[in-house]
């Protein structure tokens, strides 16, 4: 029985929401007032569902027919599940359809593996080049790197797409080893490596000057950049589905950022799904422990810290209590007070509660005036959650009296909880999950 | 209109920045700028009583200003750059409270606090900022949740225009216009809206007055297919509620068609999280806590009489054991115990034991040197009394998918001792454990093949013995036959 266009829409949608990724963010792509769409290098999410995630891009997959057999996957060989697949042309309508109606940023394209890595790479690729080139669509679009797919096949997804990822599924490979027998690590980086060349040099010759004037006098255009990829790479990696700790995937991801300059690691928190293997959990991983996960990836890319000081415990977890800042914080109490009047910008930038653009209007505010409790206030300073850790003018009582009391840590715990809810929601703004 | 401070002015607008801006230069120009002035703009606040009174006001925006330019009252002021940019956008903000805000920064500016805008404590400072972000965000949203729906249209561009009816908190229609330009230039597109509409036919965009939403399409054909996308998408194992309806408040829901489906989608909840969990629960009940982990052969021989992990064991039938040596480099799949199996405790006993018997031999294997084993290893069957005959009878029944993946650690501990080369399955259940419930069998004239799976290197699928004794012709069970006899055939190949 033929399935419908709808009926595929439902089982591909479906099963590819355990991909984490929706950013559509950080590629320009302007159509010189001609064909379908833009990108402005901001993302937008068109909506969203009762799970407080965005949508913005058509996210879905080619096909869930996979010949592997990787446990933690819901499209797994062995998995029964109702089958589909689109044809190239579906998938390249309907984006333009929903595109048209202002639904969607773009498209964001995995599968399952068909045949061999190399044809279902094309296949994707091949999407992206109908978009582009018959449909002349500006919007964004996310490849996935299909794993095992070769140098040539990746060449072709990123000369058509914006971003193209691949997957290292588990942060060890003696995770993968028990889970997804057929997946390497080594091949996942291999195509990062491949991809992260493409990028480097389609930016290289982006910065180099368009008009060069030559010998033989008239001044000629350089060969326009080739794109690749403008929107850089990134990788995905399941939480909980082994006993690995947090520090374990936090040492992946910083080695992946700094060998291939990663624009983002997900971290997506193993989610039990319908007939899994027996090998793996049946609870799913508390989420707050993905959502501790990518505080701490941020306090090591944007606020200098390590690894050893967002870890605080001693089984190498992220503290699920309190935010890895706070968890710092509590255990270097000696580090504190810092006097917001004084103190230099990576002082204030180790207060919990204090962000980089609070410490940017801190740091303007106090050029005026010396700052007291009232103005952290209207600088929308957390109070309750900052004070212990501060100084103002007029305030120092709150520090001096609990900074160093026992109790401290409980009293944060149920700030945080507040908290979770809060932060769930401007995380899912700025599209970090 | 009672004005408390009697040096105030009174100055109507038309509502747009431009004949505010004229207005304040001539202020400036008629000597230092008042300490207050009462902006009044019919176009932000259309709900005063007093409304009537500024009918005479233009209505016309461009006219004046232009004007203003030349004449002498319209000196330039000297503003921060900036600010006037971000006068621009706060001039979208729909309160008559935004022109006294405005003006109080543009006159302490001009009477000398240059970098008043740096100082993020100052009270007029941050009402003007907020209203800026206000202004954006609503932008942004106005970006977001703009639904087109498409209509014929002989006139259009491609026969097709698009229209949106869309209800912006303040007044950016006109300033998001280029927004959509930008986006959608080879689309004909209008966008509706209480304020102003907007339209785009690839030449120019041009700007209308307000509409009802009558004048917009209601129904879209691809809005059951977004609709579809929408559902899906969403996972019912995390609802936040709250971080959904931050982002997207409810007095936008009325004009984005996926939203009508939330209260069904949310109704049903419970429902899909109770078959998740059921579905784990029973998934999550296999042999899994029988099975000693990482033991010898025997020892798992021992332990498998002790099996609950499916309700096979309550069938009065006993397990039966894999059989053969640790160190077999060959290993065989079938798919469960048959009666005699069961009686005798040992797998490939019974009719179509002989039937393998007769391969192996034929193939010049030696049984006693491979590790034979079945993928469920209790007798499913169902007892059948016969008239006329004695006694009931065990019939066969095939395992479900259940049974056999409830089965599974008891192989997968058996596999990680033998460790073979060589794995053959006979028949699809034995296949399907191995290589998932969607493999399809090979066709008795296909050549023999190997595969890899998770159990062995060369891994092999031929049809059952028991197949092969049930044949329903005499050319159905040669073929059969042949093909196994090729399977092992090719098994026994590179590893004797």
């Amino acid at each position: 029985m033929a399935k419908t266009v709808k009926d595929k829409l439902s089982i591909l949608a479906d099963a590819a929401k355990y991909d984490a990724s929706c950013a559509s963010s950080g590629s320009k792509r302007s159509n010189g007032g001609k064909g379908l769409g833009n990108t402005t290098g901001m993302g937008i999410c068109h909506s969203y569902t009762p799970d407080g995630r965005c949508i913005s891009l058509l996210k879905i997959l080619l096909t869930n027919r996979c010949i592997y057999d990787c446990r933690y996957c819901v499209n797994r060989v062995s998995n029964d599940v109702p089958r589909a697949g689109f044809t190239v042309e579906e998938v390249v309508k309907l984006t333009v359809e929903f595109y048209r109606r202002n639904y969607i940023e773009g498209l964001f394209l995995s599968s399952g593996v068909v045949m061999n890595s190399d044809r279902t790479m094309d296949l994707l690729a091949e999407v992206a080049r109908q978009l582009r080139e018959d449909e002349g669509f500006h919007g964004y679009i996310h490849l996935k790197g299909v794993v095992g797919a070769s140098n040539e096949a990746l060449e072709k997804a990123g000369r058509y797409a914006d971003r193209v990822s691949a997957n290292v599924e588990l942060p060890v490979q003696r995770d993968l080893d028990r889970l997804a027998p057929e997946k390497s690590i080594d091949e996942a980086e291999g195509a990062m490596r491949f991809l992260k060349s493409g990028i480097d040099e389609s930016r290289a010759r982006g910065r180099r000057p368009r008009i060069v004037s030559t010998q033989s006098g008239p001044r000629q255009r350089s060969r326009a950049p080739r794109r690749f990829s403008p929107a850089g790479q990134s990788t995905q990696m399941i939480v909980g589905a082994t006993p690995s700790n947090d520090a374990s995937v936090l040492d992946t991801a910083n080695r992946l950022y700094q060998t291939h300059k990663l624009r983002r690691v997900y971290y997506t928190a193993y989610s039990p799904i319908p007939n899994a293997h027996q090998d793996l959990p049946t609870e799913s991983p508390v989420l707050v422990r993905e959502h501790r996960l990518y505080q701490a990836d941020w306090l090591l890319r944007f606020y200098e810290f390590t690894i050893d000081e967002v870890v605080t415990q001693d089984d190498g977890n992220l503290d699920l209590e309190v935010d890895p800042k706070m968890a710092w914080a509590l255990a270097h109490r000696e580090f504190f007070p810092v006097d917001v009047n004084r103190a230099p910008r990576e002082a204030l930038l180790r207060v919990p509660g204090l962000g980089t653009r609070s410490v940017g209007r801190i740091l303007k505010a106090r050029r005026r005036r010396r700052l007291r409790v009232a103005d952290l206030r209207q600088l929308r300073a957390p109070l309750k959650r900052v004070m212990p850790f501060l100084v103002a003018a007029d305030g120092w009582e709150t520090a001096a009296k609990t900074l160093d009391r026992g109790d401290l840590r409980k009293r944060v715990t149920t700030d945080d909880r507040q908290l979770l809810l809060f932060e769930a929601q401007t995380s899912a703004k700025n599209g970090q999950v | 209109m009672k004005v408390g401070d009697t040096k105030s002015a009174v100055i109507v607008l038309d509502g747009t920045l431009d004949h505010w801006r004229h207005h304040v230069r001539a202020l400036a120009a008629s000597g230092d700028l008042p300490e207050s002035v009462r902006w009044v703009d019919p176009r932000r606040s259309p709900a005063e009583p007093t409304g009537g009174l500024f009918a005479s006001a233009p209505p016309a925006a461009a006219a004046e200003p232009t004007q203003a330019k030349g004449d002498a009252s319209g000196q330039a002021l000297l503003l921060p750059r900036r600010f006037v940019e971000q006068l621009k956008t706060v001039s979208c903000f729909r309160s008559e409270e935004m022109w006294l805000v405005a003006y109080r920064l543009l006159r302490r500016i001009v009477m000398g606090e240059r970098d008043l805008m740096e100082d993020p404590l100052d009270k007029d400072v941050t009402a003007f900022l907020r209203m800026e972000k206000a202004v954006r965000r609503d932008a942004h949203k106005m970006h977001a949740f703009v639904r087109f729906r498409c209509i014929q249209d002989a006139d259009a561009r491609g026969g097709e225009r698009f229209i949106a009816w869309y209800e912006p908190s303040h007044l950016i229609v006109e300033r998001e216009a280029e927004f959509f330009r930008k986006r959608f230039p080879s689309m004909d597109w209008s966008i509706l809206s209480p304020d102003r509409c907007a339209h785009w036919d690839g030449k120019e965009v041009t700007i209308t007055a307000g509409a009802t939403r009558d004048a917009a399409p209601t129904d879209d054909e691809l809005e059951e297919l977004w609709c579809a996308y929408y559902a899906s998408i969403f996972n019912p194992a995390r609802v936040k509620l709250k971080a959904m309806t931050a982002e997207m408040p409810r007095k936008f829901w009325h004009t984005l068609p996926e939203t009508q489906q939330i209260p069904d989608l949310l109704a049903d909840v419970p429902r899909r999280l109770a078959e998740m969990a059921e579905t784990s629960r029973r998934m999550a009940e296999s042999a899994m806590p029988f099975v000693p982990q990482g033991a010898p052969l025997a020892e798992l021989k021992d332990a498998l009489p002790g099996c609950e992990g499916c309700e096979l064991f309550s069938n009065h039938t006993s397990a039966v054991a894999g059989e053969g040596p640790e160190n077999a480099s060959i290993a065989i799949l079938g798919e469960q115990p048959g009666d005699l199996e069961e009686q005798a405790g040992r797998p490939f006993v019974g009719p179509a034991g002989q039937v393998l018997d007769e391969l192996l031999s034929g193939a010049g294997l030696p049984r006693e040197k491979l590790y034979l084993t079945n993928a469920v290893k209790h007798f499913r069957h169902e007892v059948q009394f016969k008239s006329g005959e004695r006694g009931k009878r065990r019939l066969h029944k095939r395992p479900t998918l259940e049974h056999v993946s409830r089965c599974q650690p008891w192989f997968d501990a058996e596999m990680g001792r033998v460790q073979p080369e060589t794995l053959i399955c006979l028949g699809a259940t034995a296949a399907r454990s191995v290589f998932g419930p969607t493999f399809r069998m090979p066709s008795p004239g296909d050549a023999p093949i190997a595969r890899t799976s998770r159990y062995a290197k060369r891994t092999h699928v031929t049809f059952h013995p028991a197949a092969i004794l049930r044949a329903p012709t005499p050319e159905r069970r040669d073929s059969l036959t042949q093909h196994a006899r090729s399977v092992f055939e090719a098994a026994k190949g590179p590893t004797s």
